[in-house]
């Protein structure tokens, strides 16, 4: 005889082949126990309430289990399953689980609220931290732009010519939120200044307003501390080759660190230029060589014939650097990955203006023209 | 023709609201006496869409068990809450713990919404935590959607029992025309539903098309 068995919140059950109910094993009437429970039903060793209900069954009998368990056969949905779904009500009255009727309905959502919230707290990986970390320093570097803009306006009235002197907005908060007056700098007589007399009142404003700029930007410099720990941590191979950042930013636009390892090396070499690949897709434009691992030193510092080259070589390195990251593979790799970039970008740099100059299809290239607009066949980055 | 628990005052179709003085999403209410009346917002439910396009024929009834694949926040779900009463029940299963996080703090107001945290293409996950039921409405925007309901439906369908479903042509293909995609859902369902209502979205929701059908 074939026995079938099959979880649910109330309890336990096994049919047989004609779907009557041999046995049934309730569960304590607590939200908790029963989702713990629950929870053991669906690993696959074999939970204390199954061995409870197994041993009420005879050992000849050729056991069928809902979900995977060692040792056992599996099959969903069962007789068992699709028994105690119909009939989950009759069920818990007979076996004296409920007083009313609606009983049952708090039952299913008070476990099911239990299991979706224990999910919950395990939904949010430490790649997603990243993810938020870095998309923070990017706004906050937008807010420091548009704020220091505002300030060379507003203290550009006070001391044009420092304002037009110092290039970095950093420096510029500096001196506004520390020295503040005008004194003789690197040239600049005060005296030849062609800036308004403001009032003390004025300036303390414009002061203020500088000491909140240099707030964010240290702030900023903090998190990519921050993401530079974190990636080690997370991501370790990934940033033995390329740094924290530009791996944070990998990951977040990818998503998750799971989807990364997904990716195959070439759309990890173009991740980020999305725009010009379909572009080029459709006909118009030539493809993308890298999107965001642009940003490595890698590509910057490499010949311009050559680019596309070390864009593949770095991408297939940081695919395989996220897989063994996110299965957690033991040892690091990650340095040895870098050291052979490094002697590959050597060999290119030592070619250049040897080789051709810009190998351009020109076929290719007319083809395009013909099909695609204008505007985007022209340029080839 | 009326739908059963769906008021309409002006152009507006709203639900009364089972937790009055409670709002889900930034729905308008309109008070008539002492009744709270939610009005159903058919740019944020495909339902609501649905109905405000002309469907009549809606499945749903008071007590009625509903799986709801896809259920999201919780837009949609409740109206149908309201529906069905207290009797009733939606089991909802999301995948995407974002959305879960904003529709956990509804099912503790709602009793009759079971927030379920799983995958609608892996039903054996979570299979065991749920009874069969009399409707399934699938909002999944997957390009295997129909598959998924027709897998669901296979276990968790009680005889005679309904569907409700957005196809999203978007979300299958891109490339091809959204009423050649249309047709060939249809196909695929009607090996075996029978569809009663089939309701184009123009333009509340793009290229979006709502069946509804009963299990043959």
């Amino acid at each position: 005889m074939t026995i079938y068995i099959a979880a649910s919140p109330i309890g336990i059950i096994a049919v047989n082949e004609q779907r009557n109910p041999i046995s049934f094993i309730s569960f304590k009437n607590d939200a908790k126990k029963r989702a713990d429970e629950l929870e053991s039903c669906g690993k696959k060793a074999i939970s204390d309430s199954e061995k409870k209900l197994l041993s009420q069954i005879k050992a000849k009998d050729k056991i069928i289990f809902e979900t995977k368990k060692e040792g056992y056969e599996h099959e969903f949905p069962n007789h068992a399953g699709d028994y105690i779904r119909l009939n989950m009500l009759d069920l818990a009255r007979k076996n004296s689980i409920l007083k009313e009727k609606s009983e049952l309905l708090s039952i299913i959502h008070e476990t099911n609220t239990e299991l979706t919230v224990r999910k919950m707290r395990n939904s949010v990986g430490e790649d997603k931290l990243l993810l938020q970390a870095i998309n923070t320093t990017d706004e906050l570097a937008k807010q420091v732009n548009t704020m220091s803009m505002r300030l060379r306006e507003w203290y550009g009235y006070y001391f044009p010519e420092l304002v037009e002197l110092t290039g970095s907005n950093e420096n510029l908060a500096k001196y506004v939120s520390e020295t503040l007056f005008r004194t003789d700098v690197k040239g600049i007589i005060v005296d030849e200044s062609m800036g308004v007399n403001l009032k003390n009142e004025d300036l303390e404003e414009i002061k203020k307003y500088a000491k909140k700029i240099i707030i964010l930007i240290d702030e900023k410099k903090e998190l990519e501390k921050y993401i530079e720990r974190k990636a080690t941590q997370v991501a370790p191979n990934m940033t033995g080759i390329v740094g924290g950042l530009l791996v944070s930013r990998l990951i977040a636009h990818a998503g998750t660190l799971e989807k990364l390892a997904g990716f195959p090396s070439s759309t990890i070499q173009i991740l980020g230029a999305e725009k010009a690949l379909f572009r080029y897709l459709k006909g118009a434009g030539t493809s993308p060589k890298h999107g965001l691992i642009f940003q490595s030193s890698f590509i910057q510092r490499a010949p311009n014939q050559s680019r596309g080259k070390i864009a593949r070589t770095l991408a297939s390195k940081l695919s395989l650097a996220a897989k063994m990251d996110f299965y957690k593979h033991k040892g690091d790799l990650g340095k040895k990955y870098k050291n052979d970039i490094e002697e590959i970008l050597k060999k290119e740099m030592a070619k250049k203006g040897k080789g051709k100059p810009f190998a351009q299809n020109k076929k290719q290239f007319n083809k395009n023209k013909k099909f695609g607009k204008k505007r985007f066949s022209q340029k080839r980055r | 023709m009326a739908i059963t628990g769906v008021s309409q005052f002006g152009k507006d179709y709203c639900t009364r609201n089972a937790t009055p003085g409670k709002k889900y999403y930034d729905e308008r209410i309109i008070r008539k006496g002492k009744d709270e009346f939610r009005v159903w917002d058919p740019t944020k439910s495909k339902l609501g869409a649905a109905i405000y396009k002309g469907l009549r024929n809606v499945p749903i009834f008071k007590g009625m068990k509903i799986l709801y694949l896809g259920i999201s926040t919780g837009t949609t779900s409740s109206h149908i809450s309201d529906l069905i009463g207290n009797e009733g029940v939606i089991y909802g299963v999301e995948f995407s713990p974002r959305s879960v996080r904003d529709l956990v703090p509804m099912t503790k107001k709602r009793k009759n919404i079971v927030p379920i945290l799983g995958d609608a293409r892996t039903p054996e996950d979570w299979a065991n935590r749920i009874e069969k039921v009399d409707m399934i409405y699938e909002d999944v925007a997957q390009p295997d959607q129909t598959d998924i309901l027709i897998r669901n439906a296979k276990i968790f369908l009680k005889k005679g029992g309904s569907i409700m479903i957005a196809v999203k042509a978007r979300s299958i293909n891109v490339a091809v025309n959204p009423n050649e995609i249309f047709a060939a859902e249809r196909k695929k369902i009607e090996k075996y539903f029978t569809i009663t209502d089939a309701i184009n979205l123009n333009p509340l929701e793009k290229d979006h098309i709502f069946f509804v059908g009963k299990l043959r």
